[in-house]
């Protein structure tokens, strides 16, 4: 070969190189690193057969990156558990399963910064949201078999599995996560109404309290996992509404929060990452409007800014509780939601409309780059 | 090495790549559950129009019983109505625009698989939990019904006649409505539990997909934490949400009031029909947790407000025109099948032809187990109707192969029974001669000693 095309064999190699070199560290670093700074939103938007999981800085949600695509039996979309620094974990039926609900789901986790994803189940129930536990070194989700439902543990780094509780039920059981003192809390249904009971090591569940003589939903585990945030239906002006309740693990009572709209229906308790305050979605209550109120108890509650009609939801805090990522319905309360869509609303008073073609399934916060 | 020895070696290669392939073709059992009428193989059935105006139109005259209305088996029956303690039957009725919404929640509205083109014949839409076609029919689907074993003539209507699909997933919907007050829970306890409101159908179809309680995997308790994402807008149909969040009756009732639409046409008219208000203490302390106990007889609830009249569909069109006249006609009554010795499959193909009018279902069937019949029932389209497809319109075939290793001898002869539960004309018996080019030993002999 003359000695020009060996130059320019060798630049041409080269460049390949480079390229690929350059390309292997973009892909580790941070997804979104180029950007602000700010917190960073992790979404996923639902499609027919596959859903796309997005990065988006909180204040710019349309500089959207894409970071997977979750293929999936045709109308099942993601189920997103907890995330834990830059991992989430999700629940999906897969492409060529039957598209039915009951139908043996898959658990991931996908790292954001490195796209690395690992299958750590095909078992789980779709519809039971997986929680991150131990700091992230373990994840909690539900199988069932008939009306035989286990709370499965699955160790990340080994993939271990160990079913650490069990029972046949007619109901249903739901893992909330791991107290302060790492036993298992899960919530069980009956006709008595909604039961949580702590489970240590191999030793039977005992009876933390008694929620309600209904059905309450929506747990939080307070971040230092010592006081648990729930919604339980109650009457009030001869409706039934759920509304916001806090328990503390250590000793067994309620927690009083400050009363915000007496009579109207709560939404959403989620916990400021300090464990300070506890947002909630209120219903507007006459008014056109309604704002995520703040609640700390002993306190006033203050409110984030307001959506022009209708009322929020709220999903997620980012790191140092400047962005709420929420549902956004434009309706009067859970009988009548409205249309919905997804926000981030900044405690410095305005709101970033998440938006896609299909629904906008609100996941969690990025560590800060 | 003699001739005969490599005759028997190359006999016995032929039937091993025989076997391979007629397992490399049958149906992925991995998605089908072991036990559905036609398995391991899937009837074939007839896809009408992009817009389903067919299916729409047969699901109008399935809601008040003109479809098939003298038929003892697929008839819609009379829907009881009336207080818990006093029910009386009635005239048969169910809102159409339910029927098309759980149609379209259960199939998109389609009769067979999803990559069968319009207006063409290819594989039923078969569910791995045995839901059949357009409605999903599940019961009386999960086993063969027939003689000998094999799938009846009524289940070969239902998984490939759209029209007998309808009006079987109708009946199905109407005993759950008729399960009340003895199975299920009466709704419109201050209406007289009258069927044209379409509201008080709201635990009829909440049984259609199953009378699940909260928590259970498939659940479909409107109360139910696993819908997480509470409150939750109403469900569309535009292919925009998961369905994850919502119990079955609300996606029903979703599609509803937000139907599809093709070609820039909605599908039906929307129909905003009103759910139970969970915040109405009635309404919630019915359907408590607490009253989740068979016969859940404390789960009545009054008629969910603002209530929808619905009236018979108009300009409902006849049953001859929606199920045409049949005639059943095929090709052949006696066929040979040569299966050499190289391990090609030899086959034949016997033509079934509709030569009248509307979808004509036929089923074949044989007691001869070295017959392999694919598809096992079919459908042969009459000249009303558009058939594109280039393999099976608009007459259906049914391909014959041979299964050699289950050959009695070289030459062998076995029969098949051809027939259309909707068409007329008689039953044909074909006879088919098989004439395999190696010897077959008696079973249980050893072929070295010979």
């Amino acid at each position: 070969m003359p000695s020009g095309r060996w130059t320019v064999a060798i630049i041409a190699t080269s460049a390949i190189l480079l390229v690929g070199v350059v390309a292997g560290l973009l892909r580790l670093l941070p997804i979104g690193a180029k950007d602000t700074g700010e917190p960073r939103l992790v979404f996923a938007a639902f499609g027919e057969t596959s859903d796309l999981i997005y990065v988006a800085p909180a204040t710019q949600p349309d500089e959207r990156t894409v970071v997977d695509t979750v293929q999936h039996a045709e109308g099942w979309g993601l189920n997103p558990g907890t995330m834990s620094g830059s991992r989430l974990t999700y629940i999906v039926i897969p492409t060529g399963t039957p598209a039915q609900r009951g139908a043996p789901a898959e658990l991931w986790l996908l790292d954001i910064n490195t796209r690395e994803k690992t299958r750590l189940a095909r078992d789980a129930d779709l519809l039971v949201k997986p929680q991150f536990v131990a700091g992230g070194k373990a994840i909690l989700y539900r199988r069932s078999d008939g009306e035989r439902q286990e709370i499965v543990r699955v160790e990340i780094d080994t993939q271990a599995r160990t079913s650490i509780y069990e029972e046949r039920t007619a109901f249903g059981i739901f893992p909330i996560g791991l107290d302060a003192s790492d036993s298992l809390l899960f919530a069980r249904l009956s006709n008595t109404g909604t039961d949580v009971f702590l489970k240590r090591d191999t030793t039977n569940p005992v009876l933390a309290f008694h929620a309600s003589d209904e059905i309450a939903r929506d747990w939080q585990l307070s971040p230092d996992r010592r006081a648990l945030a729930f919604l339980a239906p109650v009457s009030k002006a001869e409706r039934v509404v759920y509304r916001a309740q806090v328990m503390s693990l250590e000793t067994g009572r309620v927690t009083t929060l400050p009363e915000v709209t007496a009579n109207g229906e709560q939404y959403g308790p989620t916990w400021t990452p300090d464990g300070a305050d506890l947002a909630v979605g209120q219903e507007p209550a006459g008014q056109l409007a309604a704002p995520v109120a703040l609640l700390r108890p002993g306190t006033t509650p203050t409110a984030l800014p307001a959506p022009e009609r209708g009322f929020d939801v709220p999903v997620a805090w980012s790191a140092g509780a400047t962005y709420l990522a929420a549902r956004t319905f434009d309706g009067q309360n859970s009988t009548n939601a409205g249309r919905e869509s997804a926000v981030v609303i900044a405690t410095n008073g305005k709101r970033y409309p998440v938006s896609a073609p299909g629904e906008v399934i609100l996941v969690g916060w990025l560590p800060n780059a | 090495m003699h001739n005969r020895t490599r005759t028997r070696i190359a006999a016995l290669l032929a039937m091993s790549l025989l076997a391979v392939a007629l397992a490399a073709f049958a149906p992925d059992r991995a998605r089908v559950a072991e036990a559905c009428a036609f398995d391991p193989w899937h009837p074939h059935a007839y896809e009408a129009d992009t817009q389903r105006t067919k299916y729409a139109a047969a699901i109008d005259a399935a809601s008040v019983n003109r479809l098939l209305p003298g038929d003892p088996f697929f008839a819609l029956p009379n829907i009881e109505r009336g207080a818990r303690a006093s029910r009386s039957a009635g005239t048969p009725f169910i809102p159409a625009t339910l029927l098309k919404s759980i149609a379209w929640i259960e199939s998109s509205m389609t009769q067979a698989a999803r990559a069968v083109a319009f207006d063409s014949v290819g594989p039923a839409q078969i569910s791995f939990d045995c839901g059949h076609g357009i409605m999903q029919v599940t019961t009386g689907m999960t086993t063969p019904l027939g003689a000998d074993g094999v799938a009846s003539p009524r289940q070969a209507s239902i998984a490939t006649h759209f029209a007998y699909n309808i009006a079987r997933g109708a009946q199905i919907l109407a005993e759950k409505w008729n399960a009340a007050p003895d199975q299920i829970p009466v709704a419109g306890t201050d209406t007289g539990s009258d069927p044209a409101i379409v509201e008080n159908w709201y635990f009829a179809v909440w049984a259609y997909n199953g009378f699940t309680g909260p928590g259970a995997n498939i659940s479909n308790h409107p109360a139910d934490p696993q819908f997480g994402a509470w409150p939750r807008a109403g469900f569309s149909c535009d292919g925009t949400q998961a369905r994850n969040r919502y119990p079955y009756q609300e996606l029903v009732w979703g599609c509803m009031a937000r139907p599809e639409q093709r070609n820039g046409t909605l599908l039906w008219q929307p129909l905003a029909a009103t759910l139970p208000d969970l915040t109405n203490p009635v309404m919630a302390r019915a359907l408590s947790v607490t009253n989740w106990s068979y016969p859940y007889s404390t789960m009545d609830i009054p008629t969910p407000q603002p209530a929808h009249v619905m009236q018979p569909p108009a300009n409902i069109q006849s049953a001859a025109q929606l199920l045409g006249v049949p005639i059943f006609q095929t090709s052949a009554q006696r066929l040979t099948i040569n299966v050499n010795a190289t391990g090609a499959a030899s086959k034949a193909t016997v033509r079934v032809r509709n030569a009248g009018t509307g979808v004509m279902t036929w089923i074949a069937t044989t007691t001869d187990r070295f017959l392999v019949l694919s598809p096992p029932a079919g459908v042969a389209i009459g000249s009303d109707l558009r058939c594109t497809g280039a393999e099976e319109c608009p007459d259906g075939s049914l391909v014959i192969t041979v299964n050699p290793t289950l050959l009695p001898a070289s030459r062998a002869s076995g029969t098949i029974v051809l027939s259309s539960p909707n068409g007329s004309g008689q039953q044909v018996t074909i006879v088919v001669d098989v004439s395999a080019e190696f010897a077959i030993g008696a079973p249980g002999t050893s072929r070295a000693s010979q």
